[in-house]
């Protein structure tokens, strides 16, 4: 973390010289003060804790659904091989359709509500959760899982005491993937639909700011959205990760 | 290697702005418009070629974007010279610094909120879990809603709880299969939706008190500082595409109805017999600055002179 400090303040200076040469408008480019003043006030109303609240709440609230389907569908095409091609069909169709897309799909068929942005974070993460999940159980040495027959284990102990932990560097690359998936979807979908009073996530947030020509809000919104993502990176990933190399270097 | 990534990624965020159109080249004039039968003198002025017609060897751009917030990007990354907008969103803007103030009135029109038919009597009467589609927040549809509430409720945010931002279509689709149970909206949705049977439960008028002007040609100082002559030539472009509404009506349904892609009786209807008036006066100016002023959108606007050329 330190070493990070003084590039840092390096950028900090940059910003703040290129600032004062007047060459940009204010409007277009405004100085790390005017950011930095502008972020704290943003907390001190509230205004920004809530929106990054609501919008890793949906982040939250899509995880849970997402992983159980994807997993599911992932284990029915295991242990159902016909079903595996029906799938992975599905997958490479459906995959590839930015969320956006199918909003007004989605809004036509379930009208209007935060639940709208669920859907499309659920979209985002659900396909990058299923294709890591399969290829983790397809990687499982068919030894294993000889053994787990031998041993007559239920089909539940076998997918929560063999499969799962077998494959778990590929779930978590895949929640690494769908972690930033979500980020994105969910940033954009809340930057095309927003409750003008009660406000929505952190996209609405720099919608927001755009509307109402905030440029140092606007700046401040993006920064926080870094500092999240690195945030996010650093302390959670980052350990788990370390732990994982640990556990499988042992075995 | 994180620290150095983070560096490039900062750096090349600031260093973008830097990549913006130099100032406008001589003898030329860059239009930006949005899209909707309040710019018909605009397609007019076009289709007709009356700015090239009034000043020989004139190059003029044309830009049609989808709302304000893109319009006002464009002129600070130096790409346009005139603009066409509701007020308010020039108002905003104004109060934030940019150099730019209102050069003519285009057009008075009907807005107005449309409900399922007989489903309230007035605002107040509007439930706490209604949902009302708009354009978008500080939009004059947003502002007009604020007024007549305030008018009403003594309350300009009354509803903001229950405001949704959705482009003109996407609300109308969202009245039309329930999903909202109203839409401030603008012509010729606001047409639309009468003909399917929704009442206007507020119009704009009774809204603001008065007449006034839906959208607004707003310039840059410095085009009309260094292109004095060019400026003139296209308000005088106006007045002449605006007089040609007027007085070939045959002419100005064809051209439009090929644009708008609508038939010729409807566009004609649309245009002369719905309350559509383009003008170059500017109305209502005042009362939007006070009301947006005393609703803390504004902060440090000044006066009347200050926002018009």
């Amino acid at each position: 973390m330190k070493k990070g400090l003084l590039p840092g303040l390096a950028v900090l200076l940059l910003w703040q010289i290129l600032f004062m040469s007047g060459f940009f408008s204010p409007l277009v480019f405004p100085s790390p003060l005017a950011v930095a003043e502008s972020l704290y006030g943003d907390l001190k109303t509230g205004e920004l804790v809530l929106s990054i609240l609501f919008s890793l709440a949906i982040i939250l609230g899509s995880f849970l659904p997402s992983l159980i389907l994807a997993f599911f569908l992932a284990w029915l095409a295991f242990r159902y091989r016909s079903f595996d091609p029906w799938i992975e069909k599905l997958s490479a169709l459906v995959h590839p359709l930015p969320g956006i897309a199918l909003l007004p799909l989605l809004i036509l068929w379930t009208g209007l509500g935060t639940h709208i942005i669920v859907l499309i974070v659920i979209h985002s993460v659900l396909w990058p959760f299923y294709i890591n999940i399969r290829s983790g159980f397809r990687q499982v040495p068919g030894v294993w899982l000889d053994v787990a027959d031998n041993n007559r284990l239920s089909e539940g102990e076998r997918f929560l005491s063999l499969l799962v932990p077998a494959s778990f560097p590929q779930i978590f690359a895949g929640l690494k993937i769908g972690w930033s998936r979500a980020w994105r979807a969910v940033i954009s979908a809340e930057m095309i639909f927003g409750t003008i009073g009660s406000g929505g996530g952190l996209g609405w947030f720099i919608y927001n700011k755009r509307i109402f020509m905030d440029t140092p809000g606007m700046y401040g919104g993006v920064i926080i959205l870094m500092l999240i993502g690195l945030a996010v990176e650093n302390l959670l990933f980052r350990s788990v990760e370390r732990r994982i190399a640990y556990v499988y270097s042992q075995s | 290697m994180k620290a150095r990534f983070v560096i490039l990624v900062l750096l090349s965020l600031f260093l973008l702005p830097g990549c913006t159109g130099k100032g406008s080249s001589e003898g030329k004039i860059r239009i930006a418009e949005q899209y909707g039968l309040a710019y018909a003198p605009l397609q007019i002025l076009r289709e007709k070629g009356f700015l090239e017609e009034a000043a020989e060897g004139i190059e003029v751009e044309w830009v049609r974007l989808g709302n304000t917030a893109a319009i006002r990007e464009a002129v600070l990354a130096g790409d346009l010279d005139i603009g066409f907008m509701g007020i308010p969103p020039f108002l905003i803007a104004r109060d934030k610094g940019m150099e730019w103030k209102i050069a003519t009135g285009l057009s008075r029109c009907p807005l107005g909120l449309a409900v399922p038919s007989g489903a309230y009597r007035s605002l107040s009467d509007i439930p706490a879990d209604a949902r009302i589609a708009l354009p978008q927040p500080g939009s004059i549809q947003h502002i007009l809603l604020s007024m007549a509430l305030d008018r009403e409720t003594g309350n300009p945010s009354h509803l903001d709880n229950n405001l949704i931002a959705m482009k003109h279509p996407d609300g109308m689709n969202a009245l039309l299969s329930g999903a909202v149970t109203g839409h401030f909206t603008s012509p010729p949705y606001l047409f639309l939706e009468e003909e399917e049977g929704y009442d206007v439960l507020v119009s704009g008028e009774e809204a603001m008190g008065e007449p006034f002007t839906f959208i607004a040609g707003v310039a840059t100082e410095r085009f009309h500082s260094n292109e004095p002559d060019l400026y003139k030539v296209f308000l005088s472009a106006l007045e002449k595409a605006i007089l040609f509404i007027e007085e070939n009506r045959e002419e100005t349904v064809n051209i439009l109805s090929g644009i708008y892609d609508m038939d010729k009786k409807t566009v004609e209807d649309y245009l002369y017999n719905r309350g559509m008036v383009f003008e170059q006066d500017v109305r209502g100016l005042e009362n939007f600055i006070s009301f947006m002023e005393k609703t803390g959108y504004l902060k440090q606007i000044g006066e009347r002179e200050s926002v018009l050329f």
